[in-house]
């Protein structure tokens, strides 16, 4: 087994009476880099700022390389801290800024300059140190706020969502070039963010929360094909949260039996991926009757509003296909979904 | 028509500024200025003379008053730094009723207020003394201090300092590093108002010090009741010098955007 590089232990967390984290336990490998992935008031930012000390947890542990930092300071973490905002200190040029961690400390090493000049080559802002922060543009800036972090060679480096304040394009220029600079330096990354499709390009593994619980912990693949709760699914674009009953390996739902690829003693929701599911003219081994209701593009591909007719009453399911060409079928056209029994996931844990 | 009544009413604004000036300067160096002339029939030194005499009431009115007013500028600045930083930034029981003490004295007339410090003060053994007399002051200086750094650290961003910690520096190098710097224009505004408070004050030195405490202003009104008019001016003009020195270094965060001037009117 892999060296545990960070490990959170039952952190709980309220601000008065209000709960923000509830027992939140996440064991990062050393040298992984993870993502803190949910939306805007999840907890993510607050259980990062406990990870740095910033902020005390109400109960639970912190530990770097099984070592307990509950009682360390802020200062004396082997952490680097990046922000949203890039906060250069205004007061100092590029270059000091860069070296700060280096003067702050105790014993300052010999050479700063020389040190700081690779540090912003490797930001690839070779020959910045004597501008000042106002100069720079807003991705320059965050680079400069990065090689200010990795100057001080920290174990644990925290992203608090480090580019959700620069615009698209350099949004995925930057992602790849944090990935990049992890793995040149040994160190194990926790990154925060909302951004599901940043999470998922840059991560080893996401941490997944929703209202402070953390809801599912895994690589990324897993939260598309198997997601453990109903929100990660939701989340993660499943738009066919189908339930029923199972028994078996068949899942008996409104509008019909479907095939299962094994058998499962409980769970009553099943996630069925859009792009999943195809429609076709005829019946097939897998598949049951349906209505087009209609169709809109979503990007380059086509979602398709059909309606399966229910089997115990008049009433009828909404299913959705997304599609990658466009296939002629009429509005109101009597057609059938197929789906492979494989891709239907069984969500076991449905809070 | 514009560009006759612009630099018409510039001048009128000017003359009524520095008129008064104009008359101080004169008689600081005249000999003897009397009623129908315009100008002054002799010329002398004279006053001048007298205000730098080493042995002098006035030189040694300068040095008492130039300790007092830098010492009541710092201590000022500090209490009033760490009371506008409370108020700007954290949240606390009786928040509104500590802005309102804290800005009362501005209100309440200070010489009310001395009245009945000057008893504590005699029972304390502060009456008569230095230290009394910087305690004093601090009475109408802490108050403006706090109402500029208030507005100082409403515009300062408590994120900075948190960089500074998840970058290995202390809680005293957080301060000295990053805080300081951004906080300097308020700073210096916050010192030159205290300075200047404290250098002008005659009420409460006169009360607390009595006659042990000379400062400048006390010598100044002594000479006033002597009227000596050629001494008067000339003491006047040793008297602006030190403020006017101050300005000089403290002006460029007096004007344009700094954020201390903005935030005045915060509280």
């Amino acid at each position: 087994m892999k060296k545990s590089g960070i490990r959170i232990e039952n952190i709980e967390k309220s601000f008065g009476s209000n709960p923000v984290l509830k027992g939140i336990n996440l064991d990062v490998s050393s040298g992984q880099l993870v993502s803190i992935l949910g939306s805007s008031g999840c907890g993510k930012t607050t259980l990062l700022r406990i990870v740095a000390g910033l902020e005390r947890a109400t109960s639970g542990h912190v530990y770097f390389s099984e070592e307990l930092q509950d009682q360390i300071t802020v200062e004396k973490r082997s952490i680097a801290m990046v922000f949203q905002k890039a906060l250069l200190f205004p007061s100092m040029t590029i270059g000091e800024n860069v070296a700060f961690s280096l003067r702050a400390s105790k014993n300052r090493p010999k050479n700063i300059e020389k040190k700081v000049e690779d540090m912003l080559e490797l930001v690839k802002l070779p020959g910045f140190a004597s501008r000042r922060p106002g100069e720079l543009s807003g991705g320059q800036e965050q680079r400069v706020s990065l090689a200010r972090a990795l100057m001080r060679n920290p174990k644990v480096l925290l992203l608090d969502e480090p580019l959700s304040a620069l615009d698209a394009n350099l949004r995925v220029e930057m992602r790849n070039f944090i990935r990049e600079i992890h793995d040149s330096f040994e160190m194990t990354t926790l990154f925060v963010t909302h951004d599901q499709e940043e999470a998922m390009a840059l991560s080893d593994k996401i941490a997944f929360m929703e209202s402070g619980v953390l809801e599912q912990y895994d690589v990324p693949q897993s939260f598309v094909s198997t997601p453990e709760t109903r929100k990660v699914a939701k989340f993660f674009g499943c738009r066919n949260l189908l339930t029923g009953k199972i028994v078996g390996n068949s899942f008996e739902t409104q509008f019909g039996v479907l095939t299962l690829d094994s058998s499962h003693s409980k769970g009553s929701l099943v996630a069925a991926r859009q792009e999943d599911l195809t429609i076709t003219r005829e019946k097939t081994k897998h598949s049951f009757p349906a209505k087009v209701i209609s169709w809109q593009f979503a990007g380059s591909r086509i979602s398709i509003n059909c309606e399966a007719p229910n089997t115990v009453d008049s009433n009828s399911t909404e299913i959705i296909v997304e599609s990658d060409r466009f296939a002629d079928f009429e509005v109101n056209e009597q057609i059938h979904i197929s789906y492979d029994p494989a891709r239907l996931h069984v969500i076991l844990r449905d809070s | 028509m514009k560009f006759i009544f612009r630099p018409f009413f510039l001048g009128l604004f000017v003359f009524w500024i520095f008129f008064p000036f104009l008359s101080i300067i004169i008689w600081s160096v005249a000999a003897g200025w009397r009623f129908p002339a315009l100008l002054p029939e002799e010329y002398s030194l004279r006053g001048y003379e007298v205000s730098f005499d080493p042995n002098g009431d006035i030189l040694r009115g300068v040095i008492t008053s130039t300790g007092i007013a830098l010492t009541v500028g710092v201590l000022a600045t500090l209490i009033g730094s760490a009371a506008g930083r409370a108020i700007a930034m954290y949240s606390f029981k009786m928040k509104k009723s500590f802005q309102f003490l804290v800005l009362a004295p501005l209100i309440v007339p200070g010489l009310a207020v001395t009245m009945g410090i000057q008893i504590l003060f005699i029972k304390y053994g502060l009456s008569d003394s230095i230290r009394g007399v910087i305690l004093a002051h601090l009475i109408p200086t802490v108050p403006y201090v706090v109402m500029i750094m208030s507005g100082t650290f409403a515009n300062f961003d408590r994120a900075y300092e948190e960089q500074g910690q998840v970058l290995g520096a202390s809680r005293v190098t957080v301060m000295r590093k990053i805080t300081l710097p951004i906080i300097l224009p308020g700073l210096a505004v916050s010192f030159l108002f205290a300075f200047v408070i404290s250098w002008s004050e005659y009420i409460l030195t006169l009360l607390v010090g009595g006659a042990a405490v000379k400062t400048l202003p006390m010598v100044l009104f002594a000479f006033l009741r002597g009227s000596d008019l050629t001494l008067v001016g000339a003491a006047s003009i040793v008297f602006m010098i030190p403020p006017l020195i101050l300005l000089r270094f403290t002006s460029k965060h007096l004007v344009g955007r700094s954020s201390s001037v903005t935030g005045l009117g915060s509280v």
